[in-house]
C-alpha cells in the first residue's frame, strides 16, 4: 500500500469514528486504535497518539454546535473538569504502579455493569421525581432543552453532583492510566447518577473529553508519537464527522442514542476484558 | 446513591422569584454559550484548513512520499515519528514551507482550541462577576498548564 491510499482510507474511516463519537459522546478511540494497529499495521504509539487527536477532534467538532443549541449542560461539564482533569493527572503517575492488565478486567466490568444499567434506563419512569441536591442548586446545574425529535422543550434537574464529581475523578484517572476510555465512563456517570437526558449526557461528555485529552496531548507530541501523516487524515477525517453527527443528534429519539450507547459500551467493556485477559 | 428528600420539579419551578433568576441565568449562559461555540468553530476551521494545506504541500514537494509502494511501511512502523515534534522544529520548518511542519502546526492549533476554550470561559465568568464557575474553571486552566508543563519534563 501506499501513503495516498493510506491517507485516503484512514480519513473515510475517521469520518465514521467522529459520527459515532459525537452521538455517543466517546472520542472515537475505540475505532480509529484498532483500525491502525489490526488493518494498518501502525505502531501502538503512533496509533495512540491519533487518538488522541480523534478525540480533540470529535470534541471540538461537535461541540461547536452542541454548545449553540443548548444541548452541552456547559455549567455541569466545566464543574466536572475540575474532576476529570485533576484524575488525568493522578492517573498519569500512578501509571507504573498498578498492573494494566488488572485494570482492563476492572474496567471491563465496570463498562458491562453500566452497559446493563443504561439498558434499564429505557423501562425507567422519565418523570420519577429526581432527588434534591444542594450542590447543584447552588451552582445553578438545572436547565432545560429543546428536543428536536420530541419537539417541545424539556426540563431537568441534575442530582449526585458530589457523587458524579467522584466518578469523574475516577474517569480522568483511567483516561490518564489507560489513554483511552474516559467518555465511555463519563456518559454513564451523568445517565445513572446526576440524572441527565441521555442527549445532555452525550453532548456533556463530548463537550469535555476535549480537555481531559488536550491535558496529556502535550506529552504524546515532545515524545514524537503525534505523527503528521497519521494524524491529519485522523483530524481531518473526524472533524467532518463530528460536524456531520452534531446536526443529527439534535433530531434523533433519546431512546435511539440510549440503545446505540448500551450497544458501543458492551463493545468497549469486550475489548478491555480482553485485553486485561489475553 | 438514593436520596432521602425528594421534591416535585414544579414546587421548585413554580415559585416566580425563582422562575426569574433561572430566565435571567439562562440569558448568561446563551450569550456565554455563542462566544464558545465560536471559539471552537474558529479553532477548528482554522486547525483544518493549515492540516489540508500541509497535506497538498507535503504531497506537491514530495509526491514520492505518497505514490511510492510500502513508503508507508518506513514512515509509520517505527516507535516514535521523525517529524517535528518540538515546537522550535515546527517553526523552522514553516519558514521553509515543510509541508510535515504546516501539518504539525495545524495540530498545534486543534489541541490548544479546548485549552482556549477554558480561558475564554475563565474571563466570561469574571465579566458575569459568576462567584463560583470563576475559580472552576481557572482552576481547570491551571491543572491544564500544569500537565503541560509536566509532561514536557517527563518527555
Amino acid at each position: 500500500m501506499n501513503m495516498s491510499s493510506f491517507v485516503v482510507e484512514l480519513f473515510f474511516i475517521c469520518v465514521v469514528a467522529g459520527l459515532a463519537g459525537s452521538l455517543l459522546g466517546i472520542g472515537g478511540g475505540i475505532i480509529v486504535v484498532p483500525v491502525l494497529t489490526l488493518v494498518f499495521h501502525v505502531d501502538i504509539r503512533l496509533a495512540i497518539g491519533a487518538s488522541i487527536i480523534s478525540v480533540i477532534a470529535t470534541s471540538s467538532g461537535a461541540a461547536a454546535a452542541y454548545v449553540k443549541e443548548h444541548l452541552t449542560n456547559m455549567r455541569v461539564g466545566m464543574f466536572l473538569e475540575v474532576a476529570t482533569t485533576t484524575g488525568a493527572i493522578t492517573g498519569a503517575y500512578v501509571a507504573g504502579l498498578v498492573s494494566q492488565k488488572v485494570l482492563y478486567v476492572v474496567f471491563g466490568v465496570i463498562l458491562a455493569y453500566s452497559a446493563v444499567q443504561m439498558f434499564r434506563g429505557h423501562f425507567r419512569d422519565i418523570d420519577r421525581p429526581v432527588p434534591k441536591d444542594a450542590l447543584a442548586d447552588r451552582l445553578q446545574l438545572h436547565d432545560a432543552y429543546f428536543d428536536e425529535a420530541e419537539e417541545r422543550e424539556i426540563r431537568y434537574k441534575v442530582t449526585h453532583t458530589k457523587f458524579g464529581l467522584f466518578l469523574m475523578y475516577i474517569a480522568g484517572m483511567v483516561s490518564g492510566l489507560l489513554g483511552i476510555g474516559s467518555g465511555a465512563l463519563k456518559v454513564p456517570a451523568m445517565d445513572l447518577a446526576m440524572r441527565l437526558p441521555m442527549k445532555v449526557s452525550t453532548a456533556t461528555s463530548n463537550f469535555m473529553i476535549g480537555v481531559t485529552a488536550a491535558a496529556s496531548a502535550g506529552v504524546y507530541f515532545a515524545r514524537g508519537e503525534i505523527d503528521p501523516f497519521v494524524a491529519a487524515p485522523v483530524a481531518a477525517g473526524v472533524l467532518v464527522g463530528a460536524v456531520g453527527g452534531s446536526r443529527m443528534l439534535p433530531r434523533l429519539k433519546n431512546g435511539f442514542i440510549r440503545t446505540l450507547f448500551v450497544v458501543v459500551l458492551l463493545i468497549i467493556s469486550i475489548e478491555m476484558l480482553y485485553k486485561g485477559v489475553a | 446513591m438514593a436520596g432521602k428528600e425528594v421534591v416535585d420539579s414544579s414546587q421548585v419551578l413554580g415559585d416566580d422569584a425563582r422562575a426569574e433568576a433561572l430566565r435571567k441565568q439562562l440569558e448568561k449562559i446563551h450569550r456565554a454559550e455563542s462566544v464558545i461555540s465560536a471559539v471552537l468553530r474558529i479553532g477548528v476551521v482554522l486547525s483544518l484548513s493549515v492540516v489540508v494545506v500541509g497535506v497538498i504541500v507535503s504531497f506537491v514537494r514530495k509526491p514520492g512520499t505518497y505514490l511510492h509502494d510500502n513508503a508507508i511501511n518506513k514512515a509509520l512502523l517505527t516507535k516514535s515519528s521523525n517529524y517535528p515534534h518540538s515546537l522550535s522544529t515546527v517553526f523552522s520548518g514553516l519558514s521553509h514551507l515543510q509541508g510535515e511542519a504546516i501539518i504539525v502546526f495545524g495540530l498545534i492549533i486543534l489541541l490548544a482550541t479546548p485549552i482556549l476554550r477554558v480561558l475564554v470561559s475563565a474571563v466570561i465568568f469574571a465579566f458575569q462577576r459568576d462567584r463560583y464557575f470563576v475559580p472552576i474553571t481557572v482552576f481547570v486552566f491551571l491543572v491544564l498548564v500544569t500537565s503541560f508543563l509536566l509532561g514536557k519534563a517527563g518527555g
